[in-house]
């Protein structure tokens, strides 16, 4: 099979499943959408093992209504693409083989009872999309892909249809809308002024009119990677089913407004440094009030949601870094995807996993977990340390890259930035390694007293991650070589 | 065979022995042996590279083991002399300590073993990479890991609060430094472009002239990451909570071999990169300051302790002050004092290989009493010499050892520690003090072990004690504490050999140029140490003799006992008559030193201060509501704008009355509007 249509294929099997196992009943229900997103898997590391390290831009199409228009639809394949498509196809297959037997009448904290069929379909329509996010050529197809992923998450985050859900679907539709808004009048902009609708048109705009576009798409980035002030859809939308949140936090979504944002600076080296210090600063103030939102919080989804609000900004503020002069810190920053969607996937399906057992993701309620479940107690903890950045697990690597860059750029501003990550990374380590020990160690509280360890769809997931958790900067380094080598 | 291959040879099977220790935990004693044969083949092999470097020098890997993209970092490996004593350290007590642990771990009925062993060899593998990598970073991640590991085995009993409080301390405070320590060699990286050791001492040259002032804060990073490690106080708040709270076998290992780490790398940081200069000379007289102030309060916390682990830790934050000290002054005499110097740096590292021998032994000895007893209350204890023989006589020679009584190891490095600084401090009265400081707390610490070993293994036997038919522990507990006393008493009648290695090992730290040649220092005789600080002989010290003369003295002793032939009588204590209980009479820890309890015991305001070491109850943090109200962004952002957004809508249906002709009405005024303003464009226009 040609590159070609190894992509294209790849692009429509999510989609394809998710139409297929919409009416399935049963069994089949659970086996046709795992079948369908391991066939995502397995092509996505097959193209990118024939693709690696070059990069594929393939264009098959253009929209005859756009007057004089270039190519619009097509697909890229480069290494960040890659990163991508590895972390949201990977995480996909685990979470969906995980909603098997989380989405069951044996799940103490929502018994599902009724047919899977619609939760599958807008699962793998959320695959697709983001695919089809990270393999677009160019912003405008990138633009459709990404209104797809925010349908999906609507959809899945008000899945349980209780009012509670209902309201954090709506909310975060609203707000990941208004920077959707904000990305298309920035295409827009592009359009008329250059003709193009191409990552590295912003390159060919003048100097004031590209800082605007770039703020506009940066604001798009800011309110889907739920960063400040658009942040607080995201510890709302913890209502969803718990896969779907660890979807949502360490693949798609959120993911999505940290790619397209490494996506532009990528593509264009012409950024100011004014431009970089905005999204430096924006990153840093992000992480300093979520952290400091992690004491108040008692459902550890919750506090997950903050802690993964404060990792985008080290992703966007590597990123930032790149702006600024640090290859380091760019690199770092695209390194900080794929080591915190292991980490990141890992706590979540953990605390899906005692929400399963237990009932209860209530800090205050929960003590001893580890005693009772032992696979999924040290999976927390694995993930725990692997997200605050102790060696040899997957964060320490990448925020170690990021503090270097932040030093790397120099001066007043690089020195304070690299003091407040420094800051803000050693009080997420307190916090964490206090509510791990209060949760998962110490005496075994009334509500864990009959919990045991779930089924093999829920801690197999878990082991995977857990291995992920030390082997992930593996798979990011070659990666991060080729695109540190092409900056 | 290549040492390199052997060296990694031994670190997969560390890492490999973890993996199979995990899989064999369902049996404790089987998991005990598996990690004891990994560590058994691990240690000789990581013995016969060491023994290769002091023979034939340092080895250097050729090709990086890993090299990570983008950050100019790459893993290599360089075990010089000084890399090669710390491994032989770590791996000795380490092989000890889980040989010992094969029993001693029966205790813990509760909980599994699969949270000891594994952790107990990745432990040992990260310690190792520690001192064998010659990359910052490297040195950074191998760090972590072992602190990563070492808190799983400080946290084995997780169900007990203390046990946890004590694991969080441990973690944080030791990560404080650790994140210290990478802004520090991040600065350096900057100016140099790579993390590799030689880059380091590099950039510290470079900035040495340029930018002083950044060089200290550098210096002082360093110094705050490896102070911690090594539990010099005020930095090592830690280490009285955390090694009572871990295993036996884990206290000997963190106490014996860890904290040495710490040790390590201020060595490396200030021995190797730091050029000698006015700075060595700051850094040399702070360092000895910490050094005086660990030794003096911990040692006199020590004093009063009740649990024999506590006890125990205090000393080893009081024992890693005479290191400090030493190593202090051999810093701050080096630009001016190359023999005072190198003899005090020497002294320094002779007391680590001291510290490491006599007090994991000590805490083998506490932790055999508590695999007998149950406890490590030294108010419960006492007479437990009758019926654990072996245990009271080696921790009778660790008591004497670390107390600094000749013909015991830590004797001869306290000699030259004091040598050193009293002589030395003619030049710098402020090491003067901190000598003679430290020849007083040496007595202190005779104080303290005479309690030790008063409460625990002499005296009246408490009725509990006899009634648990107790005999001394198992053979895997009794050879380890019987081979390291016998190490106690080794290093110390074999100083000259000691010294040699020591003075390889400095040399290797990049010093060579400094040091004095090994004769002019320790003299030229093989069993004999003729110390010579400058000018001519200073000290000298023949361990034989001093056996000898004992040997003979307690013969003639003995002799006239014998002759005399005078009767012994065994009889009951006499209580005036009255009938008590051994337990009642009984001389208790909390008894001893009361005067000197009832000294330092005082009242300032509301604060009851007793002793030097004031408990910090830390408050418990409740952030303020303000902050959760600050940063509420939806009450500020979202809902402001959702209400307005529905205000407006709300004004805007008002407009839809639903009559046909208010409709048209408004249809035909836009269009006017629109007309207009048409018109007066296209004029404009």
């Amino acid at each position: 099979m040609t590159i070609e249509s190894i992509l294209a294929v790849f692009l429509i099997i999510p989609v394809l499943g998710a139409v297929v196992s919409t009416p399935l009943r049963g069994r089949t229900s659970d086996v046709v959408p795992a079948l369908a997103s391991i066939a995502a898997l397995v092509l996505a590391v097959v193209a990118i093992i024939q693709v690696f390290p070059q990069t594929v831009v393939y264009h098959f199409g253009r929209l005859p209504w756009i007057h004089g228009a270039p190519d619009v639809l097509g697909f890229m394949l480069d290494p960040l693409s890659s990163l991508m498509v590895l972390v949201i196809t990977g995480v996909g297959v685990l979470v969906v083989v995980y909603s098997s037997e989380y989405m069951s009448p044996r799940n103490r904290d929502h018994a599902v009872t009724h047919d899977k069929g619609d939760y599958y379909f807008w699962l793998l329509l959320f695959i697709g999309a983001m695919v089809g996010v990270v393999i677009s050529p160019n912003l405008l197809q990138l633009f459709i892909f990404w209104e797809m992923t925010t349908i999906c998450s609507w959809a899945l985050i008000s899945y349980t249809r209780e009012d509670v859900a209902l309201k954090a679907g709506f909310k975060a539709v609203i707000m990941t809308h208004i920077g959707s808004v904000f990305l298309m009048v920035a295409i827009v902009v592009l359009f008329v002024s250059t003709g193009s609708f191409s990552f590295d048109a912003l390159s060919l705009l003048p100097p004031e009119t590209r800082t605007a576009v770039f703020l506009l798409i940066l604001a798009a980035g800011w309110a889907k990677a739920a960063q400040f002030p658009f942040f607080t859809w995201l510890p709302d939308a913890m209502s969803a089913p718990t896969p779907v949140s660890a979807y949502l936090h360490a693949a798609a979504m959120v993911k999505a407004g940290v790619y397209l944002v490494a996506r532009v600076v990528l593509a264009n080296s012409s950024l100011t440094n004014e431009v970089g210090l905005v999204l430096a600063g924006m990153a840093v103030f992000t992480m300093l009030v979520a952290v400091s939102m992690y004491f108040f919080q008692d459902d550890l989804k919750r506090l997950l949601a903050f802690s993964t609000i404060a990792n985008l900004s080290y992703v966007l503020l590597g990123v930032s870094l790149g702006i600024l002069g640090s290859k380091t810190g760019f690199e770092g920053g695209v390194l900080h995807i794929i080591n915190h969607a292991a980490g990141k996937g890992l706590l979540f399906l953990c605390v899906g996993a005692i929400a399963y057992a237990t009932g209860s993701k209530s800090i205050s309620d929960l003590s001893g977990v580890a005693r009772r479940m032992p696979i999924v107690g040290f999976g927390f903890l694995v993930g725990m340390f692997a997200i605050v950045g102790v060696p040899p697990l997957s964060c320490f690597w990448s925020k170690f890259y990021i503090l270097t860059g932040a030093f790397e750029v120099g001066g007043v501003v690089g020195t304070l930035l690299g003091v407040l990550v420094a800051a803000e990374s050693l009080i997420a380590f307190a916090w964490f390694l206090h509510v791990g020990q209060k949760v998962f160690l110490g005496s075994v509280s009334p509500k864990v007293e009959a919990a045991t360890d779930p089924s093999w769809a829920i801690t197999v997931p878990l082991i995977v991650l857990m291995v992920l958790c030390v082997v992930a900067p593996l798979i990011g380094w070659p990666i991060i070589q080729v695109i540190g080598a092409g900056m | 065979m290549d040492p390199l291959v052997v060296l990694y040879g031994s670190f997969a099977l560390l890492i490999a022995g973890a993996i199979v220790t995990c899989l064999t935990s369902f049996n404790a004693r089987a998991s005990g042996y598996v990690a004891f044969v990994v560590m058994l083949v691990a240690a000789v092999a990581v013995f016969y590279v060491a023994a290769r470097v002091f023979l034939y020098g340092p080895i250097v890997s050729q090709q990086p083991l890993l090299y990570l993209p983008g950050l100019a970092t790459s893993l290599t490996v360089r075990v010089d002399q000084m890399s090669a004593l710390f491994l032989v350290l770590i791996f000795f007590i380490s092989l000890l300590a889980t040989l010992y642990s094969v029993d001693y771990m029966l205790y813990y009925r509760h909980e599994s073993v699969v949270r000891y062993y594994p952790f107990l060899l990745a432990f040992v593998a990260g310690m190792m990479g520690v001192v064998t990598v010659s990359d910052m970073f490297f040195f950074f991640v191998f760090w972590e890991f072992m602190t990563l590991a070492s808190y799983a085995l400080v946290i084995y009993e997780k169900e007990s609060p203390v046990t946890l409080r004590a694991g969080f301390k441990y973690f944080f405070l030791t990560h404080i430094g650790t994140i210290c320590m990478f802004v520090a060699a991040i600065i350096l990286y900057q100016h140099q472009g790579s993390f590799s050791f030689t880059a380091m001492a590099a950039g510290i040259k470079e900035l040495l002239a340029s930018n002083p002032g950044l060089v200290d804060v550098i210096l002082a990073l360093f110094f705050i990451g490896c102070a911690t490690k090594a539990a010099a106080l005020p930095f090592g708040v830690w280490l009285p909570d955390a090694h009572p709270a871990a295993p036996s076998g884990v206290s000997a290992i963190l106490s014996g071999v860890m904290i040495k780490m710490g040790i390590y790398g201020l060595l490396r940081v200030f021995v190797e990169f730091l050029p000698v200069s006015h700075t060595t000379y700051v850094w040399g007289m702070i360092i000895a300051c910490f050094g005086a102030l660990s030794l003096f309060v911990g040692t006199l916390t020590a004093l009063v302790q009740e649990d024999s682990k506590r006890l125990l830790a205090f000393h080893s934050i009081g024992q890693i002050g005479y290191v400090l000290l030493a190593i202090g002054a051999g810093l701050s005499f080096l630009p001016i004092l190359p023999a005072i110097s190198a003899v005090a740096l020497i002294a320094g590292l002779y007391h680590v290989v001291n510290h490491a021998c006599f007090k994991s032994l000590l805490f083998l000895n506490a932790g055999s009493v508590m695999y007998r007893t149950g406890t490590r209350e030294l108010n419960k204890l006492g007479g437990l010499a009758g019926l654990m023989p072996v245990t009271a006589a080696t921790a009778l020679v660790a008591s004497l050892s670390i107390a600094g009584l000749p013909p015991f190891n830590a004797f001869v490095s306290k000699w030259l520690i004091f040598q050193t600084t009293i002589i030395g401090g003619i030049d710098a009265p402020l090491l003067l003090v901190f000598g003679v400081a430290a020849v007083f707390i040496s007595g202190v610490t005779l104080a303290s072990f005479m309690k030790f070993m008063g409460t625990s293994f002499y005296g009246k036997r408490p009725k509990l004690i006899d009634s648990l038919g107790i005999k001394d522990v198992p053979a895997t507990m009794i050879v380890p504490q019987v081979v390291l006393a016998a190490l106690c008493v080794a290093l110390g009648v074999a100083p000259f050999a000691v010294l040699t290695v020591l003075y390889l090992a400095l040399g290797s730290a990049g010093l060579s140029s400094y040091l004095p040649s090994l004769l002019s220092l320790f003299g030229t005789n093989p069993i004999a140490v003729g110390l010579s600080l400058g000018e001519g002989v200073t000290g000298a010290w023949n361990p034989l003799v001093f056996v000898v003369i004992g040997v003979i003295t307690f013969l003639v002793v003995w002799l006239i006992y014998v002759d005399a032939g005078a009767k012994v009588r065994i009889t009951e204590s006499w209580y005036c008559g009255e009938h008590h209980e051994p337990d009642l009479v009984k001389y208790r820890a909390h008894s001893y030193y009361l005067p000197f309890k009832r000294l330092f015991t005082f009242k300032i305001g509301e604060h009851q201060i007793e002793g030097f070491y004031p408990e910090v109850k830390l408050p418990k943090i409740t952030p303020p509501e303000g902050l959760r109200r600050a940063l509420d962004l939806d009450r500020l952002l979202y809902y402001p704008l959702a209400s307005l957004i529905m205000v407006l809508a709300r004004r805007f249906s008002d407009v839809h009355v639903g009559v046909a002709q208010v409709y048209v009405a408004w249809m035909s005024l836009g269009m006017l509007a629109a007309i207009v303003v048409l018109l007066s464009l296209a004029q404009a226009l």
